[in-house]
């Protein structure tokens, strides 16, 4: 199955952002940011989260795979669209948070992909940082537990 | 589609201001409530003593096209270097959209200093905007799942002191910060 259906032409992709993703759970099925129809799903809408095996980020341009995560048991998503919006500029600067969280001897790990969208630059992280530009905390959901 | 999000300068009558966008163009903050690019009617007369002030710049985020998830995590700040001449100098605060005041003041000397006396309904007593880094940005309440205008007003003052020099102050760039499910 082609991973990223629906998106058949340029004129097509011109009109979503330039990285989507899609997620597939351990029984084979998968489920994309964008049907046939082109609506958008918010990952916050995922179902089954525990049962998400790989979460892979595509260049919708391209249909080159830019990052997967593959999960363990016990990881969870965290996944963000981090924009950054000036006055003046017309275009955002975007980054993708990508990665995973785990409860570890009652310990919260984690490990985070930042991924600039411009550049296709990656930098990891593990806790968030509310001191750097990029790896601030997120505002969790009830199925995410952050530190 | 992703939210399509714009910045707006809210100015005019409470309690319905006029919302310009101003994205990707530039706002003078001049001696008026008016959104312009490139006016320099109603400039901020340099004291000659204590300080004069801009008519106070209100700016709000909206959503034009909506998230399919959640927009949250707002967060506003500077590149944390004053470059707007001698004697000048920026305060920011933040206040809800239910609370707004339309700047006033003296048009072509000086604005209405910026305070909780003037704008009762601002979150914080103003500070430095310079303050406000990416490192330790400005939090802002608020979050959306549709189109609106949304999240916390960011207020800003310029302030001119008397060692300010005549003509138009260099100009800076402020940023929003959201994140998008």
């Amino acid at each position: 199955m082609n991973e990223l259906t629906g998106f058949n032409t340029m004129d097509e992709k011109n009109n979503l952002p330039n990285f989507v993703w899609v997620a597939k759970y351990k029984d084979g099925s998968i489920i994309g940011q964008y049907n046939d129809q082109f609506i958008e799903l918010s990952t916050d809408n995922l179902p089954d989260r525990d049962e998400i095996d790989v979460f892979t980020i595509f260049d919708i341009k391209t249909g080159k795979k830019i990052l997967s995560i593959h999960f363990d048991e016990g990881q969870r998503l965290i996944y963000r669209r981090r924009v950054v919006l000036k006055t003046g500029f017309s275009t955002p600067k975007v980054y993708y948070l990508v990665g995973w969280q785990q409860t570890v001897n009652g310990q919260n790990i984690q490990s985070i992909a930042y991924i600039h969208e411009e550049s296709g630059q990656i930098e990891i992280a593990g806790k968030f940082r509310d001191d750097h530009p990029i790896f601030k905390p997120v505002q969790s959901r009830e199925w995410e537990i952050i530190v | 589609m992703v939210a399509t999000v714009i910045i707006n300068r809210l100015t005019g009558a409470a309690p319905t201001p006029t919302a310009t966008p101003i994205t990707s163009i530039n706002t003078r903050a001049n001696a008026y409530d008016t959104h312009s690019v490139a006016d320099t009617t109603n400039p901020i007369q340099i004291p000659a003593a204590g300080s004069n002030y801009s008519y106070w710049v209100q700016t709000q985020l909206e959503t034009t096209v909506a998230p399919s998830g959640t927009i949250d995590n707002l967060r506003w700040y500077t590149d944390g270097s004053n470059t707007l001449g001698t004697g000048v100098t920026c305060n920011v605060t933040k206040g809800q959209y239910a609370d707004y005041v339309q700047a006033t003041g003296t048009p072509g000397v000086t604005g209405t200093v910026l305070n909780v006396t003037n704008y009762p309904g601002i979150d914080d007593t103003p500070s430095d905007a310079f303050a406000k880094t990416s490192g330790s940005p400005y939090a802002l309440l608020g979050s959306t799942t549709t189109t609106e205008k949304f999240g916390d007003i960011v207020i800003y003052q310029i302030v001119v002191g008397t060692t300010a020099v005549a003509g138009a102050t260099g100009s800076e760039t402020f940023t929003f910060m959201y994140d998008e499910t």
